[in-house]
């Protein structure tokens, strides 16, 4: 017998296969209108991007999210939709998002493949990257060795001022960038230095601030925010070179395009319309040049 | 002869020669070479060759020309007077303020050994000036003490540099040496072409010899050889030092060493020997000190005697000695020393001692030049006027490139400088209108 499939029996069955991965996992969208509640997800502790704020949270990141869970009300036509924030431990940021405890991660993370594993991402929000502290009474040799040039310019004869022992001690968090990559990066430009490390941003930058050591090498925007915190008058500086790029992301569930596709326009239209820099300037001590590119380079044309 | 116990030995001007070219500048040297690692070697080869044939062309400078002055006088044979004054006043300010810069990095060595110096810029400062009124009170007793107090302190050179290129060899291996070749896998052209700013000023410094003629028993046989000797001797220890160093500590220990030849003597010995090696090296350096300032003198001197500069340099005690212009030249250096006080200030005496590399190479040019004049005056044979011809474009060459390597800033700096000194001759030259020209034909 060969029983041709019919119009309509494709068309169910076509129906039936859509359902499967609504089956297997509620997705974002349908969650909210059923709930009319949209979670933010957030990393409590994470200044500048996400602190908590009595049963709130706020931040660049939550500033961002917020304009997300606008787009969000909009679109499902639930004007009413309750936001809720759900403080997100480090360890659980990943099944937070798959297991559908939470919408969507507000607060930025670096991305990888092997999360996609099991989430998915939106484009960056925030381009982290390795940075370096140096006291103000850093020598020129330092800062320009530090700025990628070389040491010292012009002839080196006998006249050229050494001071001897100019011995530098870089410090960088332990388990993070490694002796190595310090020394392969600043060994031809000719500096003499040694690397120590320490366990987190905090104590990098009290070693400085003591004179215990010359430069240290961090996470930009915590380094930042510490400063602005902990060091107003320390005679610390940040230098405006960032070493290596790191854009960061929010995290969205994997099964939810149309889900990813509101959060990235969402993105998309604010870093046209110039409202990250505003947020850039609220919670982030404004946008370098660079920065300011970057925000062209992360936006998808309409 | 009673005057010439009061002058310096050939022995003792080779040996000024030596320690004013290797100053401070070869403390550092080896960790800056390890850092490019060992293939930097064959830098040396350009260097010292360039090198060699400005001391030659200065060497026969020295027989042709004996009269009093240096390089300003081998200058005017072919660059008439204000040739003269135009090469003793880059090549003084060049002193000044590298002397300067010398005592700031001796006083950066000594903080190993007494920490209170590198607390701050007030203690820098005090021990940059007291260094540079030693230096400048210990050549009150003229130029005989100053040979004789140069005698002792070259061991400082001899014993860590120059012994470690003779007893070095005993701890070498050739296996580390090749390890250290090439560590950042540069291209060979790449890496020389990195490492000859390294050697190329090194050897600035040779014409001491020929700055010191008024005060050396028979200058028209002293200067040249020492100019010769002095120069063939710092490259020799200059590439026998860097070579053996790199054989002896591993690379990446070497190119992170703050003081490589008390590190490899520690390596050798123990720590302790490694310390009097610091010690060594910091007292060369203070001997170094201690000529240039001699040298700063003596051509302000040379520069009085022909009207040129105030005459109260030219006034000089029983014992030879210039001390009036001595102390001029403290109280300026003591103003150039208040740059440690800031670090912008600092950051600008920094492009002044670039500065100051530039107008030391330019008086190269114009006294080598002289010898075209001289030859032809002298009359000398086809065959020597051709081989010194050849040897003097070699000598430019040099001067020239290393100029070029100085970079912009420091070339624009000492081009204003330059520019400057002419409006200085103008106020000076009609002092000479009216006399026989005193060089080049009509």
């Amino acid at each position: 017998m060969n029983v041709k499939p019919t119009k309509t029996q494709n068309l169910l069955l076509v129906c039936l296969l859509a359902l499967v991965p609504v089956l297997a996992d509620a997705n974002t969208l349908e969650r909210v209108r059923a709930s009319n509640a949209f979670t933010l997800g957030y990393v409590p502790d994470f200044a500048p991007f996400s602190v908590e704020a009595a049963d709130k949270a706020s931040g660049y990141a939550m500033d961002l999210c917020l304009k997300i869970a606008d787009r969000v009300k909009s679109e499902l036509g639930l004007p009413e939709l309750e936001i809720r924030y759900q403080p997100v431990s480090g360890v659980e940021q990943v099944s937070a998002v798959s297991s559908g405890k939470v919408d969507i991660l507000c607060t930025p993370t670096a991305p990888t493949l092997e999360r996609r594993k099991t989430v998915s991402y939106s484009v960056p929000i925030y381009t982290a990257g390795l940075s370096v502290v140096v006291r103000q009474d850093a020598p020129p040799a330092l800062l320009n060795v530090l700025n990628g040039k070389v040491a010292h310019t012009g002839p080196t004869w006998r006249a050229t001022i050494n001071r001897g022992l100019s011995n530098q001690t870089y410090a960088a968090i332990a388990g993070g960038i490694t002796d190595t990559w310090i020394r392969h990066q600043l060994r031809l430009l000719g500096v003499v230095a040694n690397l120590v490390t320490v366990e987190n941003t905090d104590a990098g930058l009290k070693l400085v601030a003591d004179g215990k050591a010359d430069a240290f090498f961090a996470e930009r925007l915590m380094l930042n925010n510490l400063l602005s915190t902990h060091y107003p008058d320390a005679n610390l500086i940040l230098l405006e070179r960032i070493f290596e790029y790191a854009p960061t992301v929010m995290t969205v569930d994997r099964d939810d395009e149309d889900f990813r596709l509101l959060v990235d326009t969402t993105l998309s239209e604010m870093y046209r319309s110039g409202e990250i820099e505003q947020a850039f300037d609220k919670h982030l001590g404004g946008a370098s040049d660079t920065a300011k590119k970057l925000f062209k380079v992360y936006a998808i044309p309409d | 002869m009673a005057d010439s116990s009061k002058k310096m030995s050939l022995m003792g001007l080779t040996t000024l020669v030596t320690v004013n070219m290797m100053g401070s500048g070869i403390i550092m040297l080896p960790t800056s070479m390890a850092q490019l690692g060992a293939v930097s070697l064959l830098s040396w080869i350009v260097t010292a060759v360039g090198s060699m044939a400005i001391a030659y062309c200065f060497s026969q400078c020295g027989i042709y020309c004996p009269r009093s002055g240096g390089l300003s006088a081998y200058t005017e044979e072919a660059h008439a007077k204000s040739g003269f004054f135009l090469c003793s006043y880059l090549y003084f300010l060049s002193l000044a303020i590298a002397n300067v810069a010398v005592a700031i990095s001796a006083v950066g060595y000594m903080t190993s050994f007494v920490p209170w110096l590198g607390s701050g810029a007030i203690p820098l400062f005090t021990g940059t000036v007291g260094l540079l009124w030693l230096t400048t009170v210990a050549n009150f007793g003229g130029p005989g003490i100053t040979g004789k107090i140069g005698a002792i302190t070259v061991w400082g050179v001899i014993i860590p540099v120059a012994g470690l290129s003779i007893i070095g060899w005993f701890w070498f291996k050739p296996d580390l040496l090749v390890a250290a070749w090439n560590p950042n896998d540069l291209p060979i052209s790449e890496a020389i072409s990195k490492a000859i700013p390294l050697t190329l000023w090194a050897f600035l410094g040779m014409e001491s010899a020929a700055q010191a003629s008024d005060a050396v028993e028979d200058p028209k046989r002293t200067v040249p050889l020492a100019c010769l000797f002095g120069t063939l001797g710092a490259a020799v220890v200059y590439v026998l030092s860097t070579t053996v160093i790199q054989g002896i500590i591993p690379n990446a220990e070497l190119a992170n060493s703050s003081a490589p030849f008390a590190l490899v003597y520690a390596h050798m010995f123990n720590p302790t020997v490694g310390n009097i090696i610091m010690a060594l090296a910091v007292m060369a350096c203070v001997g170094s000190l201690l000529g240039w300032q001699f040298t700063l003198a003596q051509t302000a001197k040379m520069t009085a005697d022909q009207g040129m500069f105030l005459k109260l340099f030219a006034k000089v005690n029983a014992r030879n000695a210039p001390i009036v212009g001595m102390l001029v030249c403290g109280v300026l250096q003591t103003l150039l020393a208040l740059s440690t006080i800031s670090p912008n200030a600092s950051a600008q005496f920094g492009k002044l001692v670039s500065l100051a590399a530039v107008t030391n190479l330019i008086p190269y040019v114009t006294a080598a030049t002289g010898l075209l004049v001289m030859m032809h005056k002298a009359k000398v044979g086809v065959g020597i006027h051709l081989r010194n011809t050849t040897l003097l474009l070699v000598a430019v060459a040099y001067s020239l490139y290393a100029l070029y390597a100085c970079g912009t800033d420091a070339v624009f700096g000492g081009s204003l400088v330059l520019v400057f000194g002419y409006l200085l001759y103008g106020f000076l030259a009609k002092r000479f209108v009216g006399a026989a020209p005193t060089a080049g034909q009509p």
